[in-house]
């Protein structure tokens, strides 16, 4: 294959240039709104990790926590209790159903196949988890590693050197968007291998949210009480989110047996929609302490992106 | 207002307020939405921020950045399981016909972009708008040498093909990226 000749060089830096055009480069503008930014993020993170720290606190010793949030004094008893299921949920192991539906408050575009169905079993505690998506993908979650085997015809777009599976690490926080809230993490979850994450939840409630008792509920074989949040505009989302709105049954052994988010995008923020858009989560467990384990692709079909590695 | 004396690092901070822009600039042709963009770049920095005390940023700053931002917008890409679908900013015309009509090709030639494959419009912009050569864009994008002639011969035809009789519009109408 010819390379391109300099004269197309030429034209490729000349077409690219347009974009920018007549706007002039303002280094020292954009790089102080960097800095600002940059800034922000960095204590943000840092205050996220001591929540995220408290979180880990909370679920490894899921029964004493539990105990504790729920006697505490002056605790309303909502909120109480869907600490106490969030907090045990994220210590458990449970099947999985969730339907994810994309909605467009104005016509506008359409980011995925709506509804979106997952089915699959997870043991938060142990960091296991296998999950198959009604688009064909299937994700294995093994320690601090995703494991993504894409429907063939998706490898390609993915550029996984034509290896069926990919690698990414759940360990490393900056494999996100750190936008370092919990509202921002819930809303980069809602499309990610761990569409469940009862902790950042549960620093969504701690950041003022109030819990409403909306009465009895009960689903197949257990009975229990909903509850109700919202969270407007949650800290730390910016431009990017509208509200969170979670409800959340409880049953009566305090278990997390089915919830539905719901994140409001603004229109035209981050995600570029002209429309405003609400992904709705919905979401059921059961069969918990269910005991399974889970086997990585063998390595030979596994395509790391090792070439692309950052070594420090 | 400027961050606050001590909260980043004296280097750093000159770092980013001298070539901030450029890697704005390169991640918008990447990414096709200025917002992706300033995302892409924060969260790069924050990265570079994490390890600058331990590289040695009097050599190849830029070079550092440049791979984390094309390796975290990989990795974004791929932890999406629906892939979402950037809508091109259109710039507030300005003022004047011409500023208008440069707008508009502008906004013309960023669609144009962003109908290109990613891997193309990769090898276009790091190895035109970046002036890389060949064998760090193939380093950089975990392909060959072969595979970026090839990106860069067929993200050319297609730019081409997009813009039609606009393309050479375009061409006459800029002077090139400033380089630096």
């Amino acid at each position: 294959m010819e390379d391109v000749h300099a004269d197309e060089a030429s034209e490729v830096r000349r077409l690219l240039a347009t974009v920018f055009e007549p706007v002039p480069a303002d280094s020292a503008a954009a790089g102080d709104g960097l800095l600002r930014a940059v800034c922000r993020r960095h204590t943000r993170r840092r205050r996220t990790r001591a929540l995220v720290s408290a979180g880990a606190v909370a679920a490894a010793g899921a029964a004493a926590a539990v105990l504790l949030s729920v006697t505490v004094a002056g605790v309303p008893p909502a909120l109480a209790a869907v600490t106490s299921a969030l907090s045990r949920a994220s210590a458990e192991s449970f099947r999985m159903t969730l339907k994810v539906t994309q909605h467009n408050t104005a016509p506008g575009d359409s980011f995925m196949r709506s509804p979106l169905y997952i089915t699959g079993k997870l043991d938060l505690k142990r960091n296991l988890g296998e999950e198959t998506l009604s688009n064909g993908w299937r994700t294995l979650i093994v320690g601090g590693e995703a494991y993504t085997k894409l429907p063939p015809a998706q490898e390609k777009a993915y550029e996984t050197g034509g290896k069926p599976w990919t690698e990414e690490s759940l360990s490393d926080p900056s494999n996100a968007p750190p936008y370092g809230s919990a509202g921002g993490q819930l809303a980069w979850d809602l499309n990610s291998d761990r569409p469940f994450n009862p902790q950042a939840l549960l620093a969504l409630l701690n950041s003022g949210a109030q819990v409403r008792d909306e009465g009895p509920v009960s689903g197949p074989g257990w009975t229990g009480t909903r509850y109700r949040f919202t969270l407007p505009h949650p800290d730390g989302t910016g431009r990017l989110v509208n509200s969170i709105t979670c409800t959340v049954d409880v049953d009566g052994q305090g278990h997390v047996r089915s919830m539905a988010q719901t994140t409001a995008f603004v229109a035209g923020g981050k995600l570029g929609a002209r429309a405003g858009t609400i992904y709705t989560l919905d979401f059921t467990f059961s069969d918990f302490g269910l005991r399974f384990s889970v086997t990585p692709p063998p390595a030979s079909q596994i395509d790391p992106g090792e070439g692309l590695a950052v070594q420090f | 207002m400027r961050p606050g004396a001590g909260e980043l690092d004296e280097q750093f901070t000159a770092f980013v307020r001298s070539r901030g822009e450029h890697h704005l600039r390169m991640a918008t042709l990447l990414t096709g939405n200025r917002e992706a963009a300033e995302d892409l770049v924060q969260a790069s920095l924050l990265k570079l921020y994490q390890v600058w005390s331990r590289i040695d940023t009097s050599a190849e700053p830029d070079a550092y950045l440049r791979r984390i931002i094309v390796n975290t917008r990989r990795s974004w890409w791929r932890a999406r399981r629906w892939q979402e679908t950037p809508v091109p900013e259109v710039p507030e015309p300005a003022a004047g016909e011409d500023a208008a009509e440069r707008h508009a090709l502008g906004a013309l030639v960023r669609q144009a972009l962003a109908r290109l494959p990613r891997q193309q419009r990769a090898v276009l912009v790091l190895r035109y708008w970046e002036d890389l050569p060949e064998a760090e864009v193939a380093s950089l994008l975990g392909c060959s040498a072969g595979a970026v002639k090839t990106h860069a011969h067929r993200g050319l035809r297609a730019l081409r093909e997009s813009l039609g009789d606009l393309g050479p519009i375009a061409v006459n109408q800029t002077s090139g990226p400033a380089r630096g």
